[in-house]
């Protein structure tokens, strides 16, 4: 209390559940987030999105959806330090099956997404929860500190058998000074973006 | 207590409240409203020609959220010891 202000974490005793259930990629340019202003608990988590001015979803200003193999998605962080910088790790990892032009298509453009500005990203967990990543503009205004996604470290494999895994497994990765931001409203009107 | 969009903003796509369809297609505006005041998002309070302000919007929410209660029966003076 006398040098830092700490808190507790007591969450609602109850089941979760692991796992990614959806996956959305967005370009960060074409949506604001809106956040409430911090109180004592803490950051608030983004409780709107809003096209931006001149982002018209006809023209592709869309929350694309990812069809990931089922079970194969998973979000993981690591943080470390050196003295007082902190660094978060982000990364989300994900399979698409079936290597095809469809997927050289989709690399193309998130490689071109990442040389130039970054991915967004939604995932939605089985727990129910929202994250977003790589979100560029907050209350209209530019984010303090963008977390830039790319993809990064992705392989893919035909197979051997027939019955062995024939697709791609994507990494999509970036550091930030932060954890992840939640996204407080229903998935619902995520998927009326899409 | 007036909420009021702009005609200009009724084709603005905004996810909230569940979901993210047209403003001109929605009622839900006291939701919007307290998401507005609450982050002082220029984008969104723009899209209002009025606004209430955020005590009226939760008082108002508050009573919505709060169950009918059906009411009871006078009690007379003679009733009482």
């Amino acid at each position: 209390m006398l040098c830092t202000t700490l808190r507790p974490y007591i969450r609602i005793c109850g089941p979760t559940s692991g796992g990614l259930a959806r996956l959305w990629i967005f370009d960060a340019d074409d949506f604001n987030f809106t956040q409430a202003a911090a109180d004592p608990s803490g950051a608030k988590p983004y409780s709107a999105i809003a096209l931006r001015t001149g982002a018209m979803p006809a023209s592709g200003a869309k929350m694309f959806p990812i069809k990931f193999e089922k079970d194969e998605a998973e979000y993981t962080f690591k943080q470390s330090r050196k003295g007082c910088s902190v660094k978060y790790e982000h990364q989300i990892e994900f399979k698409l099956a079936d290597l095809s032009q469809l997927i050289t298509n989709w690399n193309t453009a998130i490689d071109t997404a990442g040389c130039c500005c970054g991915v967004g990203i939604i995932a939605q967990f089985n727990s129910g929860k929202i994250f977003v990543a790589g979100e560029k503009w907050v209350n209209s205004a530019a984010i303090d500190i963008p977390l830039e996604m790319k993809q990064d470290g992705s392989s893919g494999t035909s197979g051997k058998l027939k019955d062995d895994f024939n697709g791609e497994t994507v990494i999509i990765k970036g550091d930030h000074v932060r954890k992840l931001y939640e996204y407080s409203d229903k998935v619902q009107s995520i998927i009326d973006l899409q | 207590m007036l909420i009021k969009i702009k005609e200009t903003a009724k084709e603005k796509l905004i996810a909230y409240n569940g979901r993210a369809l047209p403003l001109g297609q929605r009622s839900d505006y006291g939701e919007l409203a307290i998401i507005a005041l609450e982050s002082g998002d220029p984008s969104l309070l723009e899209v209002f020609e009025t606004l209430p302000t955020l005590e009226e919007l939760k008082k108002k929410k508050l009573e919505q959220a709060l169950p009918q209660l059906p009411e009871l029966p006078k009690t007379s003076s003679s009733n009482k010891k």
